[in-house]
């Protein structure tokens, strides 16, 4: 265990019948590539290690360090994506050539390709799908349009399957548009690797329920963006997600209501 | 009496395939996951070499032929834009970082002289046509865009000024609509 980090500010109880085990873990160092220093309280699942309340320290270290390992574990989760079916629908076979060796460098085997809107409609009719990539420059009416198609349809099988933008389009009115047709996320071009990792964990360990109005059936377009997956945003000014105990004087609630004020 | 009808809406759960298997034990870690797409992508990377060269002449010689009348040919302009698009997409993760900023200033350029409805800045496009020429270039080829800031904030300038003759425009458009 690196020597520099430090554990265990109160010991762990289990919370009875809860199935859940409230710690606080004091963490200082770096482990696993991120560097990390705060006193956080968590809440793990009980049948995810094991400890014995009361014995040496040296043994309550360990049983600590494993619960941080089960946090950090859940912070960056494994994926599992063998045995999925991935369709990817770009009309250029030199973009899906690289999604298509990202996704089998992640371990899909099934990744099938399509180059207009018929051809995709084609492969759904006779396919299992799990998840889908589309460009919205698709020949013969459009990404978007296809999307839109699939959602609205309520004998579609694929109606609340994954769909992910794939585009370079980065434009507001092209974020805007994807998000009414029903897609679930927008990924920029060029895709990068941990770009693409991130929103299929996305998706995957965070899904959002399904809207059906008059006008829209998709994703619950009311987004509330909860922080990145791996905890941490990707650019050096990212702050972290969690709300850390306060470091120095706060405002008093007769300022914060002038402030309040100032703004209605 | 006015009656507060509320739209009629439905939420439904959904926990499809894709998340369940996702979510099973036994996957790739992230590390994992990036180093075999990492070697994975190495392995198609020749290909999509030469599919940005030759996708680079193609745009060089729509470019020059769109300003070779007095007027741009809409047709030829068209066609440039999508070979723009198509470098911006992949140019990056061949290798041609700086290939694939040019192609994403001239996206910008197109997009900005579409929205706007200004004339085709033809002196513009001739600047990245150039430095197009120049990335291809052994001595620039494989450079990324932070190694070069003299080369690339010239760009940036022209760039920026067909942004906001685009915005000026648009909002000149709104304000008489």
């Amino acid at each position: 265990m690196d020597g520099r980090v430090r554990y265990g500010s109160r010991i762990p109880r289990a919370r009875a019948g809860a199935g859940l085990t409230e710690i606080n873990i004091k963490t200082g160092g770096r482990r696993g590539g991120v560097n990390f220093s705060r006193t956080k309280q968590h809440r793990v699942a009980s049948n995810d290690f094991a400890w014995e309340p009361g014995a040496a320290s040296g043994a309550l270290e360990l049983c600590l360090w494993l619960a941080g390992c089960v946090v950090l574990a859940a912070r960056n989760p494994s994926i599992n994506i063998a045995g999925l079916s991935f369709l990817l629908a770009d009309p250029n076979p030199h973009s899906t050539a690289i999604i298509h060796s990202i996704l089998r460098g992640f371990g899909a085997s099934r990744v099938i390709e399509a180059r207009t809107n018929r051809d995709a409609l084609q492969i759904l009719n006779e396919q299992k799908i799990d998840l889908m990539m589309v460009e919205p420059n698709l020949p013969k009416g459009g990404g978007l349009a296809f999307i839109r198609s699939i959602r609205q349809d309520p004998n579609s099988p694929c109606r609340t399957v994954p769909i992910l933008v794939i585009t370079g389009d980065t434009r507001t009115s092209m974020i805007k548009g994807s998000r009414d047709c029903g897609a679930n996320m927008v990924i920029a071009k060029p895709l990068s690797p941990s770009s693409l990792y991130e929103r299929l964990t996305w998706v995957a360990f965070h899904p959002r329920k399904f809207i059906e109005t008059a006008n829209y059936f998709g994703p619950d377009r009311r987004f509330k963006i909860e922080g990145f997956p791996s905890g941490k945003g990707r650019r050096a000014g990212d702050n972290e997600v969690e709300v850390k105990a306060e470091e120095g004087p706060t405002l008093s609630q007769d300022d914060i209501d002038s402030l309040l004020a100032q703004a209605r | 009496m006015t009656t507060n009808a509320r739209p009629t809406f439905r939420e439904i759960e959904v926990d499809d395939d894709f998340g369940r298997t996702m979510r099973t034990p036994g996957g790739i870690t992230r590390s994992a996951a990036m180093a075999r797409a990492g070697s994975d992508i190495d392995r198609v990377r020749p290909q999509v070499s030469r599919y940005v060269k030759d996708e680079c002449a193609r745009l060089k010689k729509a470019l020059r032929s769109a300003q070779a009348g007095a007027q741009p040919d809409a047709a030829l302009v068209a066609q440039a834009y999508l070979a723009s698009q198509n470098l911006r997409d992949v140019a990056d993760t061949a290798g041609f970082p700086l290939v694939g900023l040019i192609a994403r200033n001239l996206c910008v350029i197109f997009e900005a002289v579409d929205a706007a409805q200004i004339d085709y800045p033809a002196a513009v496009v001739d600047c990245h046509t150039e430095a197009l020429g120049l990335a291809l270039s052994r001595r620039y080829e494989g450079k990324r865009p932070k190694e070069l800031p003299e080369l690339l904030a010239g760009l940036s300038q022209i760039v920026e000024i067909a942004r906001a003759a685009a915005a000026q425009a648009a909002i000149s458009g709104t304000a008489a609509g």
